[in-house]
């Protein structure tokens, strides 16, 4: 029976040949794919109007992203998301390692000759001014408007400040218009608005918490400027110095404070009080620390490549406050109990008070929010969202659909280690990237 | 090419798992039963959620992600189907026992299961790719491709230890009724016809304990769509759930075998 | 109960076999051999233990307790495996396969297979080559399942029930074919309820009742047992008289019949009329199996089922 058992032939002799043929077709199949379009790195020349940062991680003004793909078109943001269905051709910046935030914004400086400059170069894409000729704001508003090459960062300004005659904000030199009791403030409200004023700065600064005595306004005069901003549908902020001040002006309805003051921690119940009025702080530490004679500035200009700073920057940084005033530890508390109790903090430098600098000192503010209790996320929020938003500004502050395509991409991830915002990969300011920012000094042109 | 030896070596015992692999997947094919949902299922699904709804948008996020998902979806039926029923089914008509008088190898049994499960996901995989890649313009890093290929194949295996547990203990027609119940709620549950995050919080707590939640977000990773989670706590989980299947299917071969 | 020599080893045997399923004994101290060359039936009604000592010997059920050899090794051992067959009472394949398809992938599992046309020819499938399983009628399915057994060309081969489901031309076939295996020098196991397969078939046939060996030997040691006459009528004459007679196998009680098993029906009869002469409804017909296990049971416990 156990004959020709070698004669049949197996059918299944070709089965490991189909297997391995299936294979290659399937691996075939998968070379054949579509794959995206190649990105470049961001080491070379930047695309500008018309391109896509893709893979990158996202900061959008809350939170972080990973994963995400950013398209700009004609200047601004077409969508941001993942995975986007981006045009054939479109110029794409490989993201991978990198992060993408929209352009920072500095709550608190004070603005003069080629400052803007400086700020841009260093990723501020937009300050809030909070005291500048009014003239000087004016000449630089249409910039806002405009999408077009740039090399100076937009400017929102206050404008002239609300303070009294021989009052703090008198002594720079430059003409101010003042008021001294309640029945001006309409008019002079009036007239800040004619100005082109976008909010309402007063001033409530008797001088002592740094041993002077200087005139400044009463109460009343305060509540009615307060009133009449809000009469003409302009915030009202203010610089208070003390606490008592700043409680007193809580009450009289202001809308947000342009430091943090010097003299007392704020109590926890009162930082309650701050959050169920919904005020916002800009607490300004850096020029708070380099008050108290801890300025962030050797830090900054160690961390920083030398050929990216300004003279201008190098000057202010350096420069010292005559005497200490107040302590760094109290100004930090008190922010960390504002943060706590659900107080809207907004980063903001008081360029270019000594020890600060244009724009790179708000690198330096979000290390010090941090120090604060605010997270990477919170810190970032404080100097892009919080800050639109709390001063009403909706065409920025975001990475979103719409928005203006002013971005800032640094290398690495800033959510575990906040310091590499200096990192500076590249700066959009209307989706044309900033020229010199990172590659070659400012200062030889 | 008879062997005439009767020792049998690694040759033959490869030889022997594909060619019972080779006729597990011609029978799978032949059952329209099996084949037909098998490989339409995830395929209609794409087409209509990835392709016809997303069509045109701004965005390929969903098509994407469903790309991963559905890819989990498609190796699930001929997994846990190919061992819940399948085997069920060989065991009660006693062509299981039949196998066990033959000098065939256990191994070359189960590997024929996987291998068939993994013909059939390889089919699955191949045609929902083409489908995003042509139809829903989904673009991936070429090694994305592999990866993700690779990912939703592999689970074949685990899902392959659950449908193995099932059909171990159940009796052919329960194990239908089983098998189906497992196979679309754990699809729903783990968020493979839509995404995790559309459940509540419980049972987003609750999809921890499904291994097909795991493949799912194995397969998100490769894409960068996953929740988040490192790669080492999927892992770890979907092989300790593959391992507890393993055992539950041992412990049901022991009785079947003492009886 | 061998009176063999030693040197002749039995190629398998079960040694003092018990097995229980929960409460029931299946197997109570069963003894069996299997000697090369022989076709060994193993006769008995369903529920008798024939296929749990056929699944013990092939060693797809634990053993509990006792001793399985085949070929000198455990029965489920990769060598025992490569040198023997099966087929199984309950039994199936996937049926979207063709009988091709199926003889294909068994015989890849032996060594030296049979060729596939002889396979065909031994189970009358030669027209069925390419048929699926799932669309053959019974008999045909179960003929697949013959050639399947025969895919190996084994020296031992276990036919469980192997005529169940046959229609008469089917069976004598298959008879043929396992003459012709005996005649190649093959041994074979064969399950049956048949006496009348048995006899056709056996070189030596072990009756099972209750999970115990309860006859050995030749067909015609077993016949010579049970061979004889029913003799059937309705009488005045109790049971217990009619077992007192030397002459009667067994006795029992059909509704007013009274049936009595015995191989000298005159002599019976004889007795018979002499106790009631007005003894009715009289026949007198052979030996069925269910009048054998009668016989060797003396319980009047038959085989149940078809017939």
């Amino acid at each position: 029976m156990n004959d020709v058992t070698g004669a049949e032939r197996s059918p299944w002799r070709r089965d490991p040949w189909i297997a391995l043929g299936a294979a290659t077709v399937f691996a075939c199949i998968l070379m054949v794919l579509p794959a995206p379009e190649p990105a470049d790195p961001p080491g070379g020349p930047l695309p500008e109007t018309n391109f896509a940062v893709v893979d990158v991680t996202v900061f959008d003004g809350e939170e972080f992203r990973p994963h995400r793909d950013v398209w700009v078109e004609d200047g601004r943001i077409r969508a941001a998301g993942q995975r986007l269905a981006l045009p054939d051709g479109l110029p794409r910046v490989d993201g991978r390692g990198y992060t993408l935030l929209p352009g920072l914004i500095d709550a608190h400086t004070h603005t003069y000759g080629m400052v803007l400059n400086d700020s841009l170069r260093f990723g501020v894409t937009t300050v809030f001014d909070q005291f500048t000729m009014p003239s000087l704001a004016a000449q630089k508003r249409p910039a806002r408007e405009r999408l077009a090459r740039t090399g100076e960062s937009d400017l929102f300004s206050a404008g002239n400040l609300a303070t009294a005659p021989g009052g703090h904000g008198t002594q720079f030199g430059v003409p101010v218009e003042t008021l001294t009791s309640p029945g001006e403030a309409p008019a002079f409200v009036a007239a800040r608005k004619e100005e082109g004023a976008d909010w309402i700065k007063i001033v409530w600064e008797d001088g002592g918490t740094f041993g002077a005595d200087i005139p400044t306004l009463d109460r009343e005069t305060i509540a009615a400027v307060i009133e009449a901003a809000h009469a003409e549908e302009l915030l009202a902020v203010i610089h208070a110095s003390r606490l008592e001040h700043s409680l007193a002006a809580l009450e009289m309805g202001i809308d947000g404070f342009v430091h943090v003051w010097g003299d007392e921690v704020i109590s926890e119940e009162d930082a309650v009080r701050f959050a169920e009025a919904g005020v916002f702080v800009i607490p300004t530490l850096s020029v708070r620390v380099a008050a108290a004679g801890e300025s962030m500035g050797p830090e900054l200009l160690e961390t920083t490549e030398p050929e990216y700073v300004s003279p201008m920057q190098r000057q202010t940084l350096t420069q010292t406050f005559p005497r200490p005033v107040g302590t760094s530890e109290a100004a930090v508390e008190s922010v960390r109990r504002l943060h706590a109790a659900g107080v809207r903090i907004l980063a903001g430098t008081d360029a270019p008070n000594p020890g600060t600098g244009f724009g790179i000192s708000m690198h330096g503010e979000l290390r010090l929010l941090e120090r604060a209790g605010l997270s990477a996320a919170e810190a970032l929020a404080a100097a892009t969202g919080v800050a639109a938003d709390a001063f009403g500004v909706e065409d920025r502050g975001r990475l979103a659909r719409g928005r203006i395509a002013d971005l800032l991409l640094v290398a690495g991830d800033l959510e575990s280690d906040l310091s590499r915002t200096t990192a500076i990969a590249g700066v959009w300011k209307d989706g044309f990237p900033v020229e010199a920012a990172w590659a070659t000094p400012q200062e030889p042109q | 090419m008879a062997v005439n030896t009767a020792r049998r070596g690694l040759l033959w015992h490869v030889r022997i798992a594909l060619l019972e692999t080779r006729f597990q997947f011609l029978s799978s094919l032949r059952l329209p039963a099996f084949a037909v949902p098998t490989l339409l299922f995830p395929l209609f699904f794409y087409l209509f959620f990835a392709v016809v709804f997303q069509a045109g948008g701004p965005s390929l996020t969903a098509p994407t992600y469903m790309l991963a998902t559905y890819g989990v979806f498609g190796i699930f039926a001929p997994s846990i189907f190919g061992f819940g029923v399948g085997l069920a089914q060989e065991r009660d008509s006693g062509a299981l026992l039949l196998k066990r008088t033959t000098p065939m190898p256990t191994f070359a049994y189960l590997f024929a299961r996987v291998g068939t499960a993994a013909i059939f996901g390889a089919v699955v995989v191949l045609l929902l790719f083409l489908l995003a890649g042509y139809a829903a313009g989904v673009e991936l890093h070429r090694w994305q491709w592999f990866a993700l290929a690779g990912a939703i194949l592999a689970g074949v295996l685990p899902l392959s230890a659950l449908g193995l547990a099932i059909g171990a203990w159940a009796k052919q027609q329960a194990a239908v009724a089983v098998v189906n119940l497992v196979f679309i709620a754990m699809s729903v549950l783990s968020g493979l016809w839509f995404p995790i995050s559309m459940l509540p919080g419980f049972l987003q707590d609750f999809a921890n304990v499904l291994p097909a939640y795991h493949l799912g977000q194995l397969a998100l990773k490769t894409i960068d769509l996953d929740l988040g989670r490192p790669l080492w706590f999927h892992l770890v989980l979907v092989g300790g759930q593959t391992a507890l299947c393993l055992a539950v299917a041992a412990a049901g071969f022991r009785r079947f075998s003492g009886r | 109960m061998s009176s063999e020599p030693l040197s002749t080893a039995p190629l398998a045997r079960l040694s003092g076999v018990s097995h229980r399923y929960g409460d029931v004994l299946a197997l109570d101290r069963l003894d069996l051999e299997v000697r090369e060359g022989d076709v060994l039936t193993v006769l008995g009604p369903n529920g008798a233990g024939k296929t749990t000592a056929v699944s013990l010997l092939l060693g797809t059920l634990n053993l509990q307790t006792g001793a399985a050899r085949v070929f000198g090794s455990a029965p489920d051992a990769a060598e025992v495996r490569l040198r023997r067959g099966a087929m199984l009472q309950v039994s199936g394949v996937p049926e979207t396969l063709t009988v091709g398809e199926h003889l294909a992938l068994f015989r890849a599992y032996y060594p030296s297979p049979l060729p596939t046309a002889r396979l065909l020819e031994m189970a009358g499938l030669q027209e069925l080559r390419d048929r699926r399983f799932g669309k053959l009628s019974g008999g045909q399915k179960q003929r697949v399942m013959f050639a399947l057994a025969l895919a190996g060309d084994p020296e031992l081969v276990f036919l469980d029930e192997p005529t169940a489901g046959l229609d008469l031309d089917g069976r004598r076939r298959l008879w043929d074919e396992i003459r012709g295996l005996k005649a190649a020098g093959r041994t074979a196991v064969l399950t049956t309820h048949y006496l009348e397969e048995a006899d056709a078939l056996a070189d030596r046939i072990a009756v099972i009742h209750r999970g115990r060996l309860i006859a050995e030997g030749t067909p015609e040691e077993i016949k010579s047992r049970t061979a004889g006459r029913v003799v059937r009528c309705v009488t005045t004459i109790s049971p217990e008289t009619a077992r007192s007679f030397p002459e009667a196998a067994g006795v029992e009680t059909k509704g007013q019949h009274l049936e009595v098993v015995t191989a000298e029906p005159e002599a019976v009869l004889r007795r018979m009329f002499a106790l009631d002469p007005e003894l009715g409804d009289l026949t007198v017909v052979g030996v069925g199996l269910e009048e054998a296990f009668l016989a060797l049971t003396g319980d009047g416990a038959g085989p149940e089922g078809e017939l």
